[in-house]
């Protein structure tokens, strides 16, 4: 076997190998969204939020998307959320499996890790924010 | 010509009932013309007689108490082997049950053919369940607890309400969050948190 023959072997592993050791990512859609008793309105596409809040109990009258943006979070890389009201969100992959993944979310004071899957989302209260409230919401992309 | 006398086996056979027509009639022919031998079958029916009432005697004194407990105890337990079991239990379904055996038989078929054809179909259930908060809490020096609420789409909120008396409550760890009803004094408002 030539010199050449085994360089080729030898870096068709290693490229091999780093294929199976690339750390996992998953795409989230991350939106900001305010709620407020003042004013009227909710934008499109916010309606199901709107109806489940009430059904568990927080009721606004407007609910207005203030951001929409598809995050790729990539496993053991904090990825940052800038809000409105200066707080800062950090979400970071903990882990997949299967066709779930685990998501740290720090936004201070809370700190929460929660499993999302193919259905679902999960809105963490963000803090007031200019007569409302900031409402961010994760949802895997794909939904 | 008399017939020889029976001997005492015969006597006593005739005596039991155990003989056939034809010698019962050539024994009673016998005993009907010599004393002897019936003086003979009177002892030996005497006898036995006394044998059984002894017997009888003994076994009414005798203590049963326990008999059949010290008879099962003696007994060793029959221990099929499986393939004798599978085959006994194959043999009852197959004569007496023949119906629900094809109907299980179709049923196994069916559920491992979806689980073949369908791939993803029962292992998924945690997709369906949504998305599901594993641990929350807040900063020691916050005033507010966290309240998760899962709802019937499968999503989760994970709202902050004022908690002055405690800095920071948390909810679950890494196992699982219970699902928790909203706090119904007071509500949480727009803008208070």
């Amino acid at each position: 076997m030539t010199a050449a023959a085994r360089s080729a072997i030898l870096g068709s592993l290693l490229l091999a190998s780093g294929a199976v050791a690339q750390p996992a990512a998953v795409s989230l859609v991350v939106e900001v969204v305010q709620a407020s008793n003042e004013g009227t309105g909710v934008d499109a596409g916010l309606e199901r939020m709107r109806e489940q809040f009430a059904k568990s109990g927080i009721t606004y009258r407007s609910y207005h998307r203030l951001s929409r943006d598809q995050l790729k979070l990539a496993q053991g890389k904090p990825s940052e959320v800038k809000l409105p009201n200066g707080k800062t969100g950090t979400l970071t992959l903990v882990s997949v499996k299967g066709s779930t993944a685990q998501v740290s979310v720090s936004l201070p004071p809370l700190q929460t890790v929660a499993t999302l899957g193919h259905e679902g989302s999960v809105y963490l209260q963000a803090g007031p924010h200019a007569g409302g409230v900031l409402i961010l919401v994760l949802t895997p992309a794909g939904t | 010509m008399t017939a020889p006398c029976p001997s005492l086996r015969e006597l006593s056979a005739y005596l039991d009932g155990e003989v056939s027509p034809g010698v019962r009639a050539a024994l009673e022919a016998h005993l009907s013309a010599c004393s002897g031998c019936r003086t003979r079958l009177t002892e030996l029916g005497a006898v036995g007689a006394m044998v059984r009432a002894h017997v009888e005697a003994r076994a009414e004194r005798a203590d049963l108490s326990g008999f059949a407990a010290r008879v099962l105890a003696r007994l060793e337990p029959y221990r099929p082997s499986f393939s004798e079991r599978l085959r006994v239990s194959w043999e009852e379904w197959r004569t007496h049950r023949p119906g629900l055996l094809v109907g299980a038989v179709g049923l196994a078929t069916a559920g491992l053919a979806l689980l073949l054809l369908v791939p993803g179909q029962a292992a998924d259930v945690s997709e369906r369940s949504g998305a599901m908060v594993r641990s929350v809490s807040t900063d020691e020096q916050a005033h507010v607890a966290p309240v998760v609420l899962k709802t019937e789409n499968g999503d989760a909120i994970i709202w902050l309400v004022d908690h002055p008396d405690r800095p920071s409550l948390s909810i679950g760890n890494d196992a699982s969050v219970p699902e928790v009803t909203p706090p119904s004094q007071p509500r949480p408002k727009a803008g208070e948190l």
